[in-house]
């Protein structure tokens, strides 16, 4: 029974060690506007085809019958556009060059996966050497925009849904002082809009799709009223 | 025989529980337009009383207890079915009880107003819509009736109901308006549900709204009658077309901005008319500089 009990807690001390503590928001200092000779580079990622998610629906008869009950959704959810995400990086450059800073867009799509990889025990520091766009360009910041997920999201208890889907924008901001590899200002963003009135109303679910495009546009104006 | 009998009692119970979860069946005004356009003339105006109240303070939320939250059950599929029956009929009291409450807490922010809102009897909201429209549209085309009568060309019957925000700076209409075509029987030839928003800046929103006897609030509450009236009509009769692409239009609202995704039918000086998801027709006020030309484009409206 003891050895039991002991094994049990070796292992719950080693998987809370697995699990990093997430990154908090850092805000953006005010002397940072007032710091001269400072290039921001803006740069986003790819931005994913938005999709249904359906977390909690945890075993594979889960899902099947979860997602079954959404594919006339999931068909319309095909048809949602993503374009007015393009102009992100564009509006946050008009947003920082208002406060005097110069600004480049870059034009190359921003992936964690080309980065080196740093081990740091502080949860508030990058991930990744992010040195290497220094070396390309004369930036001093690189502001990253991940947008990580969008479409519709509703919780599972295993075949229980536990709430109506929502139209749902999930994303990431963050600015790195690239002298200096630390972050300037963290944000992870997530949205969730619920119809107005009634969700389940197909084909074209226009209350759902309107709270889709409700979350992609106040998670645009979330990512970009620090600035 | 057992694991058949296992089997169907899961089926069931997943079946069940999808649909567990799921919204109140609300109604709403579903957007309906007959594929001919016709000339609206002869028209009798009906306002409808349905026994709700005209006027009504503004909720924070839209809607403030979605989902149906975590739920833990017992074992056994009779007692799990019999959970599901109680947590959808306690659940759904609950939120009317709230829903309710709210409301009423909600309703006191019009208490100042009462005197200028307690002439808005369906028969003044009728007179009032009828002396503009007769006026905006000549030729006597408005007739007031409370009952269907016979040989009016169309009846107009519409349910205004007014929300008044928390912070008192925004006013908006949401109207439903069926048309009729009244011979050689009734039918209908256009429904929808029109919203009109009002908004002020003033800093002191009550002042600003209750001026002179409350002639502000009047204007207002009269001119928005009478717009979605004209938008309804104009809708009907074929005249916005949806010719733009589909955009996600922002617009604010008690120094919040919200979204809506929609076509624009009219983008003028002074108002956007959009045309929603579900059909529904918003004017929007809008504010930006015109010159003479969009100006006098835009009074036609």
């Amino acid at each position: 029974m003891l050895f039991r009990v002991s094994l049990l807690l070796v292992l719950a001390a080693l998987t809370s060690a697995c699990a990093t503590a997430p990154t908090q928001p850092i805000a953006l200092q005010t002397e940072f506007w007032d710091t001269p000779n400072q290039k921001v580079g803006v740069v986003i990622s790819e931005i994913p085809a938005p999709d249904v998610f359906l977390p909690g629906a945890g075993c594979l008869l889960c899902v099947a019958v979860a997602e079954g009950n959404h594919a006339t959704l999931s068909k319309n959810v095909d048809t949602f556009d993503t374009s007015e995400l393009q102009s992100l990086p564009e509006e946050i450059k008009h947003k920082l060059e208002s406060k005097g800073l110069e600004v480049v867009v870059l034009s190359e799509k921003f992936s964690g996966k080309a980065l080196k990889k740093i081990k740091s025990s502080d949860p508030q520091s990058p991930k990744f050497d992010y040195s290497s766009f220094a070396n390309d360009s004369d930036i001093t910041h690189l502001l990253v925009v991940e947008i990580q997920g969008l479409g519709i999201h509703r919780n599972y208890s295993s075949y229980v849904p536990v709430g109506d889907p929502q139209g749902w924008f999930s994303a990431l901001s963050y600015m790195v002082d690239l002298r200096t590899n630390t972050y300037a200002w963290y944000k992870p963003v997530q949205i969730f809009k619920a119809s107005d009135i009634v969700w389940d109303e197909p084909p074209a679910f226009p209350g759902l799709t309107n709270a889709y495009y409700q979350a992609l546009a106040e998670g645009k104006s979330t990512l970009t009223n620090d600035f | 025989m057992k694991a058949h009998l296992f089997i169907l009692l899961c089926c069931t119970a997943i079946a069940g529980l999808t649909g567990c979860g799921s919204q109140n069946h609300r109604h709403y005004i579903q957007y309906q337009q007959q594929p001919e356009n016709e000339s609206i003339e002869h028209v009798g105006l009906v306002v409808v009383n349905s026994g709700e109240p005209r006027f009504l303070g503004g909720l924070e939320s839209s809607g403030p207890y979605q989902g149906a939250g975590g739920m833990l059950y017992g074992p056994g599929a009779a007692g799990f079915a019999a959970m599901l029956a109680a947590h959808a009929i306690t659940q759904s009291a609950v939120d009317e009880a709230k829903a309710a409450e709210a409301q009423a807490q909600a309703n006191l922010i019009l208490d100042k107003y009462q005197s200028v809102l307690a002439r808005y009897t369906d028969s003044y909201i009728a007179a009032v819509s009828l002396a503009s429209l007769n006026t905006i549209i000549p030729d006597g085309k408005f007739h007031s009736i409370t009952e269907h009568p016979e040989n009016f060309g169309f009846i107009i019957e519409m349910s205004p109901v007014f929300y008044m925000a928390q912070d008192e700076k925004s006013l908006v209409l949401k109207n439903a308006i069926t048309i009729y075509k009244d011979l050689p029987e009734d039918k209908i030839v256009y429904q929808n549900m029109i919203q009109a928003i009002a908004v002020t800046e003033s800093s002191t929103p009550s002042d600003y709204w209750l001026a002179q006897d409350g002639q502000e609030l009047s204007r207002v509450v009269s001119g928005a009658i009478i717009r979605s009236i004209e938008a309804a009509m104009k809708d009907a009769g074929g005249h916005f077309k949806n010719t733009t692409k589909a955009q996600t239009i922002a617009y604010k609202l008690s120094d919040v901005t919200h979204y809506e995704r929609g076509t624009v039918l009219i983008d003028d000086c002074d108002k956007r008319v959009v045309r929603t998801l579900r059909g529904w027709i918003y004017i929007l006020p809008q504010n930006i500089m015109c010159g003479p030309d969009e100006e006098a484009a835009a009074a036609k409206i």
